[in-house]
């Protein structure tokens, strides 16, 4: 008693439909990724990490190749937010929070509708971010991380809530000094 | 903060302390737990209708003859397989088991096997339409200090879960006995924060240099309210008699859930409780739809204000959304955000778990599973590595 018909279901799936691609979609997520923290004093050297974290906007636009559900779709968007690094290295001491980010990212991404309500989405990945690191008083500890330019893959699930509502989750990798991405994110279709 | 109870976050804590409750299963048009559960609420031995539900419609049928139509799998499920046992007689066997490689992909990894679940028991009722029943589930759950080390044994089977259940009037249920509390989506992954840190994870735990065992399930009664759109339970709890006195949590807690559209559910649950050693108040909104045929999503958000005796009071939060695609029939794609903080403010640890699994019923009875998990503590402390887990399980259902 309690599941739905086989009717509504397919009602459900041809009203889906309606709102299939092409179409643009803009998102708002929290994101987060680690680097690689590189500190120097003189000839030492250590290494340890760094936590970014923040919120992004992001704008898509999509397309389907032909009749099928096989597609693709650009994402580019600005985000901001602060890294925390440091604080568990051997030899240097260094410790930074709240250290404000900015950046930029932008993915090519092969798309395969699974249903008119669910997409899979994966492709090459760049991002470009401006941080920098405080130095700490009487210390000449200098710290850099990652890339300010860095390249990696993702990949992301899109669910459409309703219509024009919708969330992703997306996790990716990043390339130089840098690893695991992640951003989960609320998006409307229009 | 110092703390006068310190939870050990073992990796996966006591034994048999599992849901196994799938709320995902929205996705096949199941809004309620009460279709394939003996508990309405979820979680523990299946009914008829939930075995026939797994060999029919949720388990591959890759392995069986095409000559083999669902009716004939459904037939199958029983706990004899075809075999028909006396209607108020229902059995239940389950086994559990748990490889999992920690650090993975670095150049220490540790890889471990749990049995987490060692279980069995039976459900007597009155007929085939469960009016009335009892039902028991033994487990053999084991020191948490024992874990991986081999020297764990039957060497502390109890019944986990015990209680009787009679519908009282069209709609109306009540259950009494020894049963998990009623709060929130019963997530079917016990070290999820969603569960773990809301009391739904059975605790190994330090009081004054003491080791002492909290378990999850308590005594207690629930009245359920069922309707086709809508559903209430609201729960009574006095503690879990295997529980030492101090960690006997009483209190109340009671989940609401809606439909809000086809296959769109949103609920609201609350819970207050109190022992010698800790009083706890969690306040919970969940929503979950069915976006394609078994494929669904679920989010959930909640406070949780715990009352250490002596301590300082803290209040967290946690925050769980799952996406789940049905791939192909008996495979399933599982997405798992989840996030939790101790103290409700911007400035502490927040801990971040992204799992990546797939979730599989390859046969009726058998559910395996593949999960890569990837931790991160974001905090303003301190930067410290990402922890890596590759998890592989084993479910068993008799």
């Amino acid at each position: 008693m309690f599941r739905c018909s086989g009717l509504a279901m397919i009602v459900t799936l041809l009203g889906a439909s309606a709102w299939a691609s092409p179409h643009w979609n803009v998102s708002l997520g929290y994101l987060s990724w680690q680097e690689t923290l590189t500190l120097q004093s003189g000839t030492a050297k250590d290494f340890g990490s760094s936590n970014f974290s923040g919120n992004n906007l992001n704008l898509s636009y999509e397309g389907d190749f032909g009749q099928s559900p096989h597609g693709w779709r650009v994402d580019g968007g600005f985000s901001a937010g602060t890294a925390t690094a440091g604080g568990n290295q051997a030899l240097l001491v260094y410790q930074s929070s709240n250290v404000p980010w900015t950046g930029e990212n932008l993915s090519v991404l092969y798309r395969l509708q699974l249903s008119p309500t669910m997409t899979l989405a994966a492709g090459p990945l760049a991002l470009a971010r401006q941080i920098s690191y405080p130095t700490v008083t009487n210390s000449t500890t200098t710290a850099t991380s990652g890339a300010s330019v860095n390249f990696g893959a993702q990949g992301n699930l899109r669910f459409n809530l309703t219509p024009t509502w919708n969330v992703q989750f997306l996790m990716g990798a990043l390339g130089s000094n840098a690893n695991t991405l992640w951003d989960f994110s609320i998006g409307y279709l229009f | 903060m110092k703390r006068t109870i310190v939870g050990i976050a073992l990796f996966c804590g006591l034994k048999s302390g599992i849901a196994h409750a799938y709320p995902e299963f929205i996705g096949y048009g199941y809004t309620s737990c009460l279709t394939c559960h003996f508990n309405g609420l979820g979680g523990g031995p299946l009914n008829d209708y939930g075995r026939a539900l797994w060999s029919a419609e949720i388990s591959s049928r890759a392995l069986y003859p095409k000559t083999m139509d669902d009716e004939a799998m459904g037939n199958q499920s029983g706990f004899l397989g075809s075999v028909e046992l006396p209607a108020w007689l229902r059995p239940h066997v389950n086994y559990r088991g748990l490889n999992y490689e920690r650090n993975f992909g670095s150049t220490s990894p540790t890889y471990t096997w749990l049995n987490m679940q060692e279980e069995f028991g039976v459900t007597v009722q009155n007929d085939d339409s469960g009016k009335f029943l009892g039902t028991v589930t033994f487990a053999n759950i084991i020191q948490p200090q024992n874990y991986g080390n081999g020297s764990e044994g039957f060497d502390h089977v109890l019944a986990r879960e015990a209680y009787v259940r009679e519908e009282i009037a069209e709609g109306w249920w009540i259950y009494i006995g020894l049963m998990e509390k009623v709060f929130g989506l019963r997530n079917d992954d016990h070290e999820s924060p969603q569960r773990k840190y809301a009391g739904f994870y059975p605790i190994l735990s330090y009081s004054q240099g003491t080791q002492v065992i909290q378990n999850k399930d308590s005594a207690g009664v629930i009245l359920h309210r069922v309707q086709e759109k809508w559903e209430t339970a609201v729960n009574l709890f006095a503690g879990n008699p295997y529980d030492t006195v101090n960690l006997q949590a009483k209190g109340a807690s009671a989940l609401s859930e809606i439909e809000i559209g086809d296959r769109k559910r949103l609920g609201a649950s609350v819970l207050t409780s109190q022992s010698n050693l800790l009083n706890k108040d969690m306040a919970a909104i969940h929503y979950r739809q069915g976006i394609s045929k078994g494929s669904s999503f679920l989010g959930e958000y909640g406070f949780i204000h715990d009352q250490p005796a002596g301590a300082a009071d803290s209040m967290g939060s946690y925050t769980m959304g799952e996406a789940m695609v049905l791939l192909t029939r008996g495979y399933n794609l599982k997405v798992t955000v989840e996030r939790y903080n101790q103290f409700f403010n911007p400035t502490t640890n927040e801990n971040w778990t992204w799992d990546v699994g797939l979730l599989s019923f390859p046969l009726p009875r058998v559910e395996l599973r593949a999960d890569l998990m990837n931790q991160r503590i974001l905090t303003t402390q301190s930067a410290s590595p990402d922890q890596w887990f590759l998890e592989g399980q084993i479910h068993v259902s008799l």
